[in-house]
């Protein structure tokens, strides 16, 4: 029963409807999964986002809730998710500074240092919002990469465009929030 | 944060500039700044303060990736907010955490500023911000929800979002038990947990008022305080959180309610409405009575419920009951209030929850509940469904007893009916016929059909009938057939109740002017205007002597009258007739009729020749959620596809040709479902389908639209009349802005022609369509015909064109320059600019006029000054959303022409928008 491969469809056409219902889906999954990657290694993890959604997919395919030629519109969708899953990281890593409740806290070197990680990756989630009503293709270009950790030449498949297009976009993009973050 | 507040098309000039700039070496790049053109000077900086950025990002490390996220110590689980007592949430402070669903928490909050001291619930929706919109969702929503004030409903106070982004909803907080624990623990008696679900229900009633549906009735939404007062809560947050919209909502998102309390259509996905919170409030009514849940004896599977939910008949209240006492007084009319609530099919609840209320009410005052007399006929029409045959039978007895003939057979039926009730079952009939339509049978529109060619037999086969019944009877099945777009059979049906009544009840007699009342839509479908016209003439001074008795005839037949002066192009007298049946269907049927929904569309559509674009719009809006509202259970009923269809073109004229667009293709769906491809309904929407496809520049698909028009049109009126020339004209239009100009002379001749014959050279529509053949002539190069043919349309110098003189001047204009005579051309389309602009707005015309001013400025070789209006064009085109299309390619091929700057033999290319 391909019901995630119905939602992944409407979704692209706009049904904002079926957008939430998928979102439901995968968010508990992807975030699982991230939780489950942080907990096995050791404080510091780059989070290997591109793997995530990777595996996320595998996942759903296995059990048959998506085919494998769903797997370029999936990413489109992994993408976004994996967005919410960072930021929602990062909106706590800042809440656990705020709240400074002792006993959660270790005294670590990079702890002190202070959440530039987390304020980051906060100012490129505000200026996609601003961003997506103005270029809707450069904040999905910004989304696959940045937050979900794809390739140049898997997100020129997942949008259809060129490599090419993907590059100059992503450097277009990063011109603005530099200008944005600083 | 830097200029991310451009908007959408400074940002399109800006990245197209990017383009080209980085494309170039480092070192030409300060020089082409420079060198950009006067329009995209205020842009300089921007770029060179962006370029500024590129050597640092080109050399790699910013943003190359997400940085490190540091997990922290503690196990952050997926559902964790990271919020402590004490933390501020927007402007709120939050106290202690109240319940952690799987959506999101609640927590007790206050507002931090002091301003008012008031404990809230602060609900934080988790997750669901990314989707689609929350923020947009929630400034439209927040007006409606917070408008909803209500004793009984907890106060959605306050909805926004922090600035880290999390949203949160700031409800009024309530301290109570939900319902049924309440009714339990104090062991209520029948009479209070009938009293405590009034308060449920005018609760309910008055959210549906503000056209809010809950959706999400159940135990643990519904609070009782300790002083024994209800509290809804969670109204409309289903909606704001986009679970489960209106229309079409996804077997995923259903399978997030709890399928308990789940209405069968909620479970199926299929659209939504009042009747979902009846189901609901019936369960809950169920549970409150019973102390169990309709369907708990099939198992606690979340599919076997379901499959309950759907398929299975549910036990009576008096059945599931546990304790004697208690099945002695739920049996009988308790039975049927609660089964009437909870049927399967919407249609046949109770149809709001007021008339649920209204039963409850009249059992606790020992009245008669008429849930028991509709199980009667529920079982009677289950029977009739079952057998076909068996409904004439039906139809007959009605027949027999409304005219009290006592005939021997029907005897031991009648004897069954009481005397008293023979008004009621007149009227049963009036319902069951006047309201079949395909849509309420779940798409029986065959069978309904023939069930009116059966009823109709069987007044035949009646000659005893008393003529005054007989009449009435022809009028409602003719009246059906109309409205199920039958217009053959109508006429046939409504032809011969004409003759009979004019024969046997005289002319002044109700039923005769309702008979011909009615036959005015078929004259109009018919194309048979010369008719209608004289009828009209007779009809509307008898229909307005006779007062409130035929207020609804009245509405009719002016509802009649202002479609055809619409297609004559009288817009005036169309906007009083509109006017004057919206004044009678209000005054004397009521806001909430159907004749009223209709006048309302009626006058809407007027408007739309008659006043600017923002009026016609905000009519149009009014009349398509009224009939929204009057038809909320039945989303694809004529009269919503109706006012889709006047929505969408009001939108396209607007300016909104994107979404005007969509709403008629929607419309012209529907249409199809409803009624058949080939259904007059459709035919007649894909008209104005097909010129706003034209218009957007879609020519493909406005052929194609007209085409089909043409091709259902032709089936159902003569070739002479007015709704064929109309298709004509429209096809011809099509393929003209496809530029196809051979194939579209023909049709635009044989229109013009039509047009000519049945209404006057003069008339306003008829020199609509000659400024249409017109251009066809010119572009063709028939310059003497078009000459011949525009001369006598231009107005006056000097004189305010009306708006087919300035559609004639913008036409004469193109041949002009066609015809090799620039500088005639530009006066002409200066003073058609002129036209448009100080009257009704019509920015794609601009567009043309503009257009043609800078191809004429560029014949006579002043490119510069060309190019403004170029640009304007351009710019135009933009905003309207066009998509390509050779008005499109005119202006860019225009704007191309215009830069061409020759300098030493090279073209310098001048950074093209777009």
């Amino acid at each position: 029963m391909c019901s995630l491969t119905q939602l992944i469809h409407r979704a692209q056409l706009g049904d904002a409807e079926a957008a939430d219902a998928l979102y439901a889906s995968t968010y508990p999954d992807l975030c699982r999964l991230a939780r489950v990657r942080l907990r096995a290694c050791s404080r510091h993890t780059l989070l290997d986002t591109g793997a995530l959604v990777h595996e996320s997919f595998v996942r759903f395919a296995e059990s048959n809730q998506l085919r494998l030629e769903d797997r370029t519109h999936f990413m489109r969708w992994a993408s976004r998710v994996m967005r919410s899953v960072i930021v929602d990281f990062a909106r706590r890593r800042l809440a656990v500074r705020r709240g400074g409740g002792a006993a959660r806290v270790t005294f670590d070197v990079e702890l002190a240092a202070g959440p530039e990680g987390a304020l980051e990756i906060l100012g490129v989630h505000h200026a996609l919002g601003q961003m997506a009503t103005i270029d809707p293709r450069l904040t999905q270009v910004v989304e696959m990469r940045y937050f979900a950790g794809l390739t140049e030449p898997e997100i020129a498949q997942a949008l259809g465009v060129t490599e090419r297009t993907v590059r100059r976009d992503w450097f277009k993009a990063r011109l603005i929030l530099r200008q944005a973050l600083a | 944060m830097l200029g991310l507040e451009t908007d959408r098309d400074d940002w399109r000039t800006l990245s197209g500039l990017l383009d080209q700039v980085l494309d170039l070496p480092a070192e030409d790049r300060s020089a082409w700044i420079e060198r950009l053109p006067l329009q995209y000077a205020h842009l300089r900086n921007r770029i060179r303060s962006l370029l500024a950025a590129a050597d640092a990002i080109a050399g790699g490390g910013f943003l190359h990736t997400i940085p490190k996220v540091d997990s922290g110590m503690t196990p952050i689980a997926a559902d964790e907010d990271g919020l402590q007592p004490g933390d501020l949430v927007g402007p709120y402070r939050v106290i202690r955490k109240l319940a952690d669903g799987g959506m999101g928490a609640v927590w007790l909050a206050e507002r931090a500023d002091g301003l008012v001291n008031r404990p809230v619930a602060l609900k934080l929706p988790r997750g669901a911000w990314l989707g689609a919109a929350l923020a947009e969702r929630m400034a439209e929503e927040r007006e409606i929800l917070a408008a909803l004030n209500h004793p009984h409903i907890a106060r959605l106070y306050d909805a926004g979002v922090a600035s880290d982004g999390q949203p949160y909803l700031a409800l009024e907080y309530v301290a109570g038990q939900p319902i049924d624990e309440f009714v339990t623990s104090r062991a209520l008696s029948i009479r209070d947990r009938l009293q405590l679900f009034l308060q449920v229900t005018r609760a309910v009633s008055h959210a549906h008022a503000h056209l809010i549906v809950h959706r999400d009735l159940k135990p643990s939404n519904i609070l009782v305080t300790d002083e024994g007062e209800v509290k809804l809560l969670d109204f409309g947050i289903a909606k704001l959180l986009g679970e489960g919209r209106e229309g079409g909502s996804v077997t995923q998102t259903a399978r997030l309610l709890t399928p308990d309390y789940a209405s069968p259509e909620q479970i199926a996905g299929d659209a939504l409405g009042v009747a979902t919170d009846v189901y609901s409030g019936g369960v809950l009514l169920f549970e409150l009575l019973t102390g169990v849940r309709p369907y708990a004896a099939c198992g606690s599977s979340r599919v076997a419920l379901q499959q309950a939910v759907l398929t299975l008949e549910p036990p009576r209240p008096s059945e599931a009951a546990t304790r004697a006492p208690v099945r002695r007084l739920l049996r009988g009319d308790l039975d049927c209030i609660v089964g009437k609530a909870i049927r399967k099919r919407p249609d046949e609840r109770y149809a709001t929850i007021d008339a649920f209320a209204g039963d409850i009410e009249r059992y606790l005052q020992n009245r008669p509940v008429l849930a028991r007399q509709d199980s009667k006929w529920y079982r009677l029409s289950k029977g009739v469904v079952r057998h076909r045959i068996a409904v004439a039978a039906i139809v007959a007895v009605f027949v027999a007893i409304a005219a009290g003939a006592a005939l021997a057979t029907w005897q031991a039926r009648v004897a069954l009916i009481e005397k008293d009730r023979a008004e009621e079952v007149r009227n049963f009939l009036v319902t069951l016929l006047k309201d079949t339509s395909p849509y309420s049978g779940g798409g029986r529109a065959l069978s309904a059909l023939d069930w009116l060619k059966q009823a109709r037999r069987r007044i035949d086969q009646r000659p005893d009938l008393r003529p005054e019944l007989r009449v009435e009877l022809l009028n409602l099945v003719g009246a059906s057939l109309v409205n199920m777009q039958d217009t053959a059979g109508a006429d046939e049906v409504l032809s011969q109740a004409v003759a009979e009544a004019a024969q046997h009840l005289g002319n002044a007699h109700h039923q005769t002017l309702r008979a011909r009342v009615l036959m005015l839509s078929v004259h109009r479908f018919r194309g048979r205007t010369a008719e209608m016209r004289a009828e009209l003439a007779q009809l509307l001074p008898a229909l307005r002597a006779a007062g409130r008795p035929l207020s609804e005839d009245l509405a009719i037949a002016l509802k009649n009258h202002a479609h055809l002066e619409i297609d004559e192009g009288h817009y005036h007298e169309a906007e009083r007739a509109a006017q004057e049946a919206v004044d009678v269907s209000r005054r004397e049927l009521g806001e909430h009729h159907p004749e009223t929904v209709a006048a309302l569309l009626i006058r809407a559509y007027a408007y739309q020749f008659s006043r600017d674009a923002g009026e016609a719009l905000a009519a149009a809006v009014n009349a398509y959620d009224a009939a929204r509202v009057v038809y909320r259970d039945a989303p694809r009923h004529p009269r919503t596809i109706e006012g889709r269809l006047v929505y969408g073109r009001a939108l396209g004229d607007a300016g909104e040709l994107t979404i005007g667009v969509q709403q008629l293709t929607q419309a012209v769906r529907d249409a199809a479902e409803v009624f058949g491809g080939s259904s007059r309904m459709v035919g007649f929407f894909s008209i104005p389908l097909a010129d706003f496809q034209a218009e957007t520049g879609l020519v493909e698909d406005a052929i194609e639209s007209s085409r089909n028009a043409l091709a259902i049109i032709a089936q159902h009126t003569r070739p002479t009349s007015f709704r064929y020339a109309a298709a004509l004209r429209q096809r011809g239009v099509a393929l003209l802005a496809a530029r196809r100009t051979e194939e579209a002379l023909p049709d635009l001749t044989a229109a013009r022609e039509t047009l000519r014959h049945t209404l006057s050279a003069s008339n306003s529509v008829t020199r609509w369509f000659e400024a249409d053949l017109g251009l066809a002539l010119a572009r063709a190069g028939h310059h003497h015909q078009a000459e011949a043919l525009l001369e006598p349309l231009l107005p006056a110098d000097g004189a305010a064109p009306n708006p087919s003189e300035s559609k004639a001047l913008y036409v004469a204009g193109v041949q002009k320059r066609l015809a090799g005579h620039p500088a005639e051309a530009l006066r002409l389309q200066r003073r058609a600019l002129a036209a448009i602009d100080s009257g009704r707005s019509g920015e794609l015309r601009r567009m043309r006029v503009l257009t043609e001013i800078g191809l004429a400025l560029l014949d006579l070789e002043r490119p510069n000054e060309a190019i403004t209006p170029l640009e304007q064009a351009l710019t135009i085109s933009t905003q309207s959303q066009l998509r390509g299309g050779p008005d499109r390619d005119d202006i860019l091929n225009g704007l191309s022409r215009a830069r061409y700057v020759p300098d030493r033999g090279r073209t310098v290319a001048v950074p093209a928008v777009q």
